[in-house]
């Protein structure tokens, strides 16, 4: 599903003038799983059995690469400080690149303290955005933090104020503002071109979002159906599982029992109980049926 | 020898953590208020927040202070209406680090304990744990040396041995590394009520600012995700280990830019040769701490200089 607004402006042709492209979600609604699928088409010859996925870009909240481009020292920095450096520091990492960069990113698009948005147009392609079903997400996300307390995930995704690492942690604070702030943040700014791709249509036809993708980023191999196919193929769950249990996944977080889970769609609707659904459904109501998510 | 590089002498509290810096006249480098460009003319390299251009350095802290360093004797701040305090914390961190450079040393991004002169250090990018670990290794039979950061004097590298300096000699933890450690709580890190970050003082303080450089030990938390032994130390050498290094060095892009790769690169490989490098893997669950500390502390004990 693809929702361009009529007066966003179109992706522009040359992309190194612009060369970040943000892979932007709530967690656990598979960015991870895209950047494997386009790693699989953009750069397969550098996936191997450590590296799942080999394109380059990090993620927005990567604290080593914010101290080393700005000289200062993030943990010595309260968050709110950190966020009026952010977007200089994107556009310092994509005056610097080469090549496109495709960049994870769990924030809602917010401003910092200053008003500036932290993700710069300037200096940004487009984004792709990844949304999926709320219950699926609690699940999945409940597992990512080594969990089944539901009720604690629910309440996570239903806060604006919803807040991941900062502080003490390797990583920089993410506001996420929630499952639903999430959503209309990203959709709601006219900024940076975006491309909304549903989970539960990436693994109806993987290879149709996959086409979908490369268009949107004007990319030639979307026009190779064969590279196409062996994308897909070297990016299904199963072929992920085995190699995680065979050699591990470096972005496992240390309390999941493993990152790559189902991976299926209404693993929420059997495992949350009725309860937790309905605060889900009320609070995010809107955004699930504009998505066509049934409660 | 002296127990430190250089000496300072300031207008402002530095607080104990450079204590063994700190003079009262006649230092090598003076540090007081003054006025400070926003920009520097050619600047040769540039990240967000700091400039170089020759032997000059220029650092805005956003919505704090301003730090010119120029020729490795003098650092000039611009309060900004910020206090001591702030001014200090980042005086003393990537000002610190470029004031290093510009004196022909190298600051590594490291934390370290001391035992009978030899130095055990612990590098890693921030949130990897290595002031936590430092100060649980310091009360356990072995002292805290330095915290963030360990200073190399590329002339005291010799074949065999390498001498270094304690950059800080005061940690900062964040609240919940407290009842882990043990160490004793200071005043706070910053003015921000909410930053729950806190000067603390270990179990034991070791007394020398200076020691024989023995081990550099890379943090990292790869093998739980992976399957594999979940605490392990390895030993790296060639390039593995240059490339480990590399990323230990204080700024690096501060590094190239005041000293130059070639310096640079020549001293990491001279430090290689003298100085037994390796990763420590570890858990960074709560739970697991004890245990992975506890191997690093028998490792510690039972590591012979004399036989690498």
């Amino acid at each position: 599903m693809t929702r361009q607004p009529a007066d966003r402006a179109p992706a522009p042709d040359g992309y190194l003038e612009k060369p970040i492209v943000w892979l932007a979600s709530f967690p656990k609604s598979g960015n991870t799983w895209t950047r494997i699928l386009l790693s699989n088409l953009l750069a397969h010859d550098y996936v191997d059995e450590d590296n799942f996925a080999s394109l380059l870009g990090s993620i927005s909240s990567n604290r080593r690469s914010f101290d080393q481009v700005t000289g200062l020292p993030s943990s010595d920095m309260t968050d709110d400080e950190i966020d009026l450096v952010r977007p200089d520091f994107y556009r310092a990492l994509a005056a610097e690149c080469t090549e496109r960069q495709f960049v994870k990113v769990h924030d809602g698009y917010h401003d910092s303290d200053a008003g500036e948005p932290l993700f710069p147009a300037d200096c940004s392609f487009g984004a792709i955005y990844l949304v999926r079903h709320p219950y699926d997400v609690a699940v999945s996300y409940a597992n990512h933090q080594g969990h089944e307390n539901f009720d604690r995930i629910v309440k996570q995704m239903n806060q604006a104020d919803h807040i991941m690492a900062g502080g003490r942690q390797s990583q920089l604070r993410q506001r996420t503002l929630g499952w639903k702030g999430h959503y209309r943040s990203w959709h709601e700014q006219r900024a940076i071109p975006l491309l909304t791709i549903r989970y539960e249509d990436m693994l109806a036809d993987t290879a149709a979002c996959l086409k979908q993708m490369a268009a949107f980023l004007a990319l030639d191999e979307g026009k190779d159906d064969a590279a196409i196919t062996r994308a897909v193929e070297e990016s299904r769950f199963e072929k992920l599982r085995a190699k995680e249990d065979a050699h591990g996944f470096r972005e496992k977080p240390e309390k999941a029992g493993r990152f790559f889970n189902s991976g299926r769609s209404g693993d929420g609707r059997q495992r949350l109980s009725t309860e937790q659904r309905q605060r889900l459904y009320e609070h995010n109501r809107e955004v699930m049926e504009e998505l066509g998510y049934e409660p | 020898m002296s127990d430190v590089p250089f000496t300072v002498t300031a207008d402002l509290e530095l607080g104990s953590r450079v204590e063994p810096f700190v003079r009262a006249d006649s230092a090598d480098v003076r540090i007081c208020e003054g006025s400070v460009p926003d920009r520097l003319d050619d600047a040769s390299e540039a990240g967000t927040n700091f400039e170089v251009s020759g032997d000059s350095f220029l650092l805005h802290v956003p919505r704090g202070a301003s730090f010119l360093v120029e020729g490795g004797s003098r650092i000039t701040y611009r309060r900004n209406d910020t206090s001591d305090r702030d001014v200090a914390l980042f005086l003393l961190g990537s000002a610190w680090g470029a004031l290093c450079y510009q004196r022909g040393l190298i600051p590594l991004h490291a934390s370290a304990v001391i035992k009978d002169g030899q130095v055990h250090a612990f590098t890693g990018p921030s949130g990897a744990g290595k002031s936590t670990l430092v100060a649980a290794l310091s009360r356990s039979e072995l002292d805290f040396f330095t915290d963030d950061v360990l200073i190399i004097d590329p002339a005291r590298i010799e074949p065999g041995r390498s001498f270094c300096y304690a950059g800080q000699k005061d940690m900062k933890l964040w609240k919940d590394a407290f009842d882990l450690t043990g160490s004793d709580k200071l005043g706070a890190v910053r003015d921000e009520p909410s930053f729950e970050k806190f000067f603390a003082r270990p179990a034991t303080m070791g007394e020398n600012a200076s020691g024989l450089l023995s081990s550099l030990t890379i943090l990292k938390n790869e093998n739980v995700r992976r399957a594999r032994t979940p605490v392990e130390i390895e030993q790296i050498s060639g390039a593995l280990a240059l490339r480990a290094l590399r990323e230990s060095v204080y700024r690096m892009r501060f590094a190239n830019a005041i000293i130059g790769r070639e310096k640079l690169f020549r001293t990491l490989g001279a430090l290689i040769s003298a100085v037994r490098v390796q990763t420590f893997d570890r858990s960074l669950l709560k739970s697991e701490f004890e245990n992975s500390t506890a191997v690093m502390r028998d490792w510690i004990l039972d590591h012979d200089p004399a036989a690498r």
